[in-house]
């Protein structure tokens, strides 16, 4: 199956190591993966802000770049749910929505895995869902079962799908607000080893807010530790 | 009520910074609202209501003008008066007329957020009336002199502690008085009120045009007792409150109450027809609906915002809101808050009044999938936060920041040469002071970027 | 915002801006009745009704209504406060045989309902029994035909159309109730505090 990966702005800059494990991890599921070097930003901050030709430029420019590709896997579920949401909104056709992937969602529907490996034995972790993942593509299970089916303890966390606080700009333009509200996910956390979510922007307020409260609490992304769960062992 | 919108951004940080008791009182209550209304749609087929209701609200608010013209000519037919509002002052005049018409010289009020929105309560005091709140949340605001903080429980930012003290220094009930007492007392105070009142102030949930019937749902009974006794009743009601036959009420009255409290349906709900006429009924001589307009002709006529219109002022989406429920109500600066506020204040005041309201959210879709009448919420937001970048009402920094970087983000070679520079800047003292970085870094750790980039390490070869 | 054009009234001019507003706008029909198909009977009503605090009693075969109903209001009220208001049109065979007192004094107020719901557990109660007694009193009796439990909450509310709504209709499903006072439930305030069904 050959996959071209949106490895998202935020991916690129601050989870470079994440955006190398899931190629690791779709190579090793039997994918071929590409890399369109002229990707940049799916335009979502803009859009958000309401700057609407920028964000339409940047999407067409996204469009375009990916037009060639059989499925595209994201590894976020805010990035994945601009392309395949908002972009047939926006107008864009080709098809490319229906063909675009946030990563955990194409691991358990597309390839139908459900057990990567023995990596996660006896790992506590909390998952946070992504509200664009959970209510736009609608990814409540998979990432869940896809944690278990390596082994992992996936903690009940009453506020698991509370918004985090991070809303791209609004974090920094409300930011006692948006601070406040990734206190009420952290104050709620059980222990564990890992806080795992499948969305850059979210590991990144809640990661940083953690820090700054004396926390050291782990946060990774999904694509790393679903390859440590399938690479565990090796 | 004064507009304080424009304040959001203070009033949040304010109320989180200084009175962290609101925060926790109101994610308290909020929480369990949220729960008891998940519960409640799970015990109906949830989805097909909801676009029932959904279907049954756009056609009216599509055909309201005849339907407004039926509701009137059924209410006359009952017996009851019909006044027709332009706007807040209009609606000011008419009831304030009309009680030194009758020689009203006390008033008892059931909880109506419409009466707040056009400020009633001082045009009827100056005019030397008593006005009582008899909803008991109202009747502590009024007590404290503050204004509603949340659609159904308006006093949920205050606790126990706070209602014992108040209850002492004004009903002389003790400090440690158990709720029962506190709410023996109220009952009492209020009791004479409603018994000597001259006139009864309500909203109205729902007006049903085919039979004239205005309903009203409550679970304390002041709403029945404020339009029972006094001998008069007047009720102040939203044009877009409109439901279009008799056979759509049971579905609203239900749907409401399961998506604002959880319950199968209110304690109480009057059906309001007219005036007492018939033998034995020991209700109201006169019945007054005066039908308020206040702008929302304007939303009405917006091709996004007219959605907004559908809402039946249950709360559902203030209760499942992570923004709100930080600060509460206050915040938000007017009288509708939470994300119904967000998208209904810009159009009822302007966005001129209510920018900050739409970027009030992280765009997170929980008040769209709790709403019973299913207002695309997070699209309204996004069709405000175009409208207030075309009107030039965001900070110019951010409409420069976000220009450059699409400029940067649709030319790839330069996307690539400038990215290069992310990783170096870690460290930098000037970033951490940037504006918007500092928004970051007042609650937050700067993130340190990944060493090198991920087109640098697939530029590298990937390995295992 | 509206200025009053000489011979156009205020209605016209919102009426004006509802056309306006609309003027292009297509269908958006009526989507029809929302069908539901809920529990009917006395056990469903009894049992929403006993979830939201009120009491639900069945008439002893065999027991005058009247006698039977006194008695257990000996058992719910002191006896040295025990007076009753009855509703216009309460059959006398159902008024219990304890001393009156108008229904803003009384203890108890009697009521007969119309009908009921089972779907929400709802009585519906006309004004024309005076709506004092449904209201000002702390404990509120209904009578109630099992005959006339509706197992929809709009098939009872046809049925009160049917018959003639009048000025109002009070639809009563449990005692009043708030949870206004640091988030704790206190009942009795404003209306009733407590709700019995009596059954026939």
């Amino acid at each position: 199956m050959k996959v071209a990966l949106f490895v998202t702005c935020l991916a690129d800059h601050y989870f470079a190591e994440a955006g190398a494990d899931a190629v690791r991890l779709l190579r090793h599921l039997g994918c071929e993966v590409s890399f369109p070097t002229a990707q940049t930003c799916c335009g979502q901050p803009a859009h958000n802000a309401g700057m609407a030709e920028e964000a339409l430029e940047m999407a067409k420019h996204t469009s375009r770049v990916l037009e060639d590709a059989e499925h595209v896997v994201v590894p976020s579920g805010s990035c994945a749910a601009m392309i395949a949401k908002a972009y047939p909104a926006l107008g864009l056709g080709g098809g490319l929505a229906s063909r675009t992937w946030e990563l955990g969602a194409f691991l358990r529907r597309q390839l139908g895995v459900t057990r990567l490996g023995p990596g996660l034995e006896g790992k506590r972790v909390a998952y946070h869902q992504g509200c664009h993942a959970l209510r736009e593509l609608g990814l409540e299970t998979e990432p869940i079962e896809l944690l278990e089916g390596a082994g992992a303890q996936v903690v009940d966390w009453p506020s698991a799908t509370e918004c985090c606080g991070f809303g791209g700009l609004f974090s920094t333009k409300m930011p006692t607000v948006s601070a406040a509200m990734a206190d009420a996910k952290l104050d709620t956390l059980p222990y564990v080893d890992w806080v795992v979510s499948g969305d850059p922007g979210c590991l990144l307020q809640l990661s940083s807010r953690a820090r700054r409260t004396g926390s050291d609490t782990r946060f990774r992304h999904l694509a790393s530790v679903l390859w440590e769960a399938a690479d565990g062992g090796a | 009520m004064e507009v304080r919108s424009r304040d959001y951004a203070a009033l949040a940080r304010a109320i989180i910074e200084n009175t962290p008791d609101v925060r926790k009182a109101v994610s308290g209550a909020t929480a369990a609202f949220d729960a008891a209304r998940r519960q409640a749609y799970a015990e109906i087929d949830s989805e097909a209501w909801r676009r029932w209701a959904e279907g049954v609200k756009n056609h009216v608010l599509n055909h309201l003008d005849r339907y407004l013209e039926e509701a009137e000519t059924r209410l006359l037919e009952n017996g009851a008066k019909v006044h027709w509002a332009g706007d807040a002052q209009e609606a000011r005049q008419i009831v304030a007329e009309l009680a030194l018409a009758r020689g009203v010289r006390s008033v008892v009020k059931g909880k109506s957020m419409l009466t707040e929105e056009i400020d009633l309560n001082p045009a009827l005091e100056e005019r030397g009336v008593q006005v009582y709140e008899t909803d008991l949340g109202e009747y502590i605001l009024q007590l404290l002199d503050e204004a509603p903080s949340h659609i159904l429980g308006p006093a949920i930012h205050r606790s126990l502690e706070d209602v014992q003290a108040l209850f002492a220094d004004r009903l002389g009930t003790s400090t440690d008085a158990l709720p029962d007492d506190l709410a023996a007392a109220a009952r009492s105070d209020l009791r004479s009120r409603f018994q000597e009142a001259d006139m009864g102030i309500s909203g109205g949930n729902f007006l049903v045009a085919e039979t004239g019937t205005l309903a009203l749902i409550e679970n304390e009974g002041n709403i029945r007792l404020t339009t029972s006794l006094p001998r008069i009743h007047v009720a102040l009601v939203g044009i877009e409150k409109l439901l279009p036959t008799f056979g759509d009420l049971a579905g609203f009255l239900q749907l409401t109450a399961r998506a604002g409290t959880g319950q199968p349906i209110g304690c109480f709900v009057s059906l309001i027809h007219g005036p007492a006429r018939e033998p034995g009924d020991d209700g109201p001589e006169e019945v007054h609906i005066v039908l308020v307009d206040n702008g929302r002709t304007n939303v009405l006529a917006d091709e996004h915002a007219w959605e907004t219109l559908r809402c039946v002022r249950c709360g559902a989406c203030l209760n499942t809101c992570p923004v709100y429920k930080q600060t509460g109500g206050h915040a938000y600066g007017w009288v509708y808050s939470g994300p119904i506020g967000a998208v209904l204040d810009p159009g009822l005041l302007g966005l001129e009044q209510a920018a900050p309201l739409p970027f009030a959210s992280s765009l997170c879709g929980a008040c769209f999938e709790a709403c019973p009448v299913r207002i695309p919420i997070p699209d309204l937001l996004l069709h405000w936060r175009r409208a207030a970048q075309e009107m030039g009402l965001t900070p110019v920094s951010e409409r420069i920041a976000l220009k450059a970087f699409s400029a940067m983000a649709t030319h790839p070679g330069v996307y690539r040469q400038l990215g290069r520079m992310v990783p170096g800047l870690a460290g930098s003292a000037v970033v951490r002071r940037l504006p918007v970085l500092s928004g970051w870094t007042e609650y937050r750790e700067l993130p340190e970027p990944s060493p090198r980039r991920f087109r640098d390490l697939w530029s590298e070869g990937i390995g295992e | 915002m509206s200025a009053a054009r000489v011979g156009t009234t205020t209605r016209d001019q919102v009426l004006g801006r509802v056309r306006s507003a609309l003027a292009g706008r297509e269908g958006l029909p009526h989507p029809g009745a929302l069908n539901t198909d809920p529990d009917g009977g006395l056990d469903a009503l009894s049992s929403r009704l006993r979830q939201n605090g009120a009491r639900v009693e069945r008439v002893e075969s065999g027991a005058a209504p009247g006698e039977w109903i006194g008695h257990l209001l000996q058992r719910l009220v002191p006896r040295d406060e025990l007076t009753v208001a009855v509703g216009h049109g309460v059959p006398g065979r159902l008024i219990p045989p304890l001393p009156t007192a108008p229904p803003d004094q009384a203890s108890v107020g009697i009521s007969l309902a119309w009908g009921a719901a089972a779907e929400t557990g709802t009585l519906v109660l006309p004004a024309t029994e005076g709506r004092r007694v449904q209201l000002l009193v702390p404990v509120h009796v209904v009578w109630l035909d099992e005959g006339h439990i509706h197992a929809r909450l709009q098939d009872a509310l046809d049925s009160a159309r049917k018959r003639g709504m009048g000025a109002a209709l009070g639809l009563h499903s449990g005692p009043s109730k708030s949870a206004d006072i640091g988030r704790t439930l206190v009942t009795g305030v404003h209306g009733p505090g407590q709700l019995v069904v009596a059954v026939l």
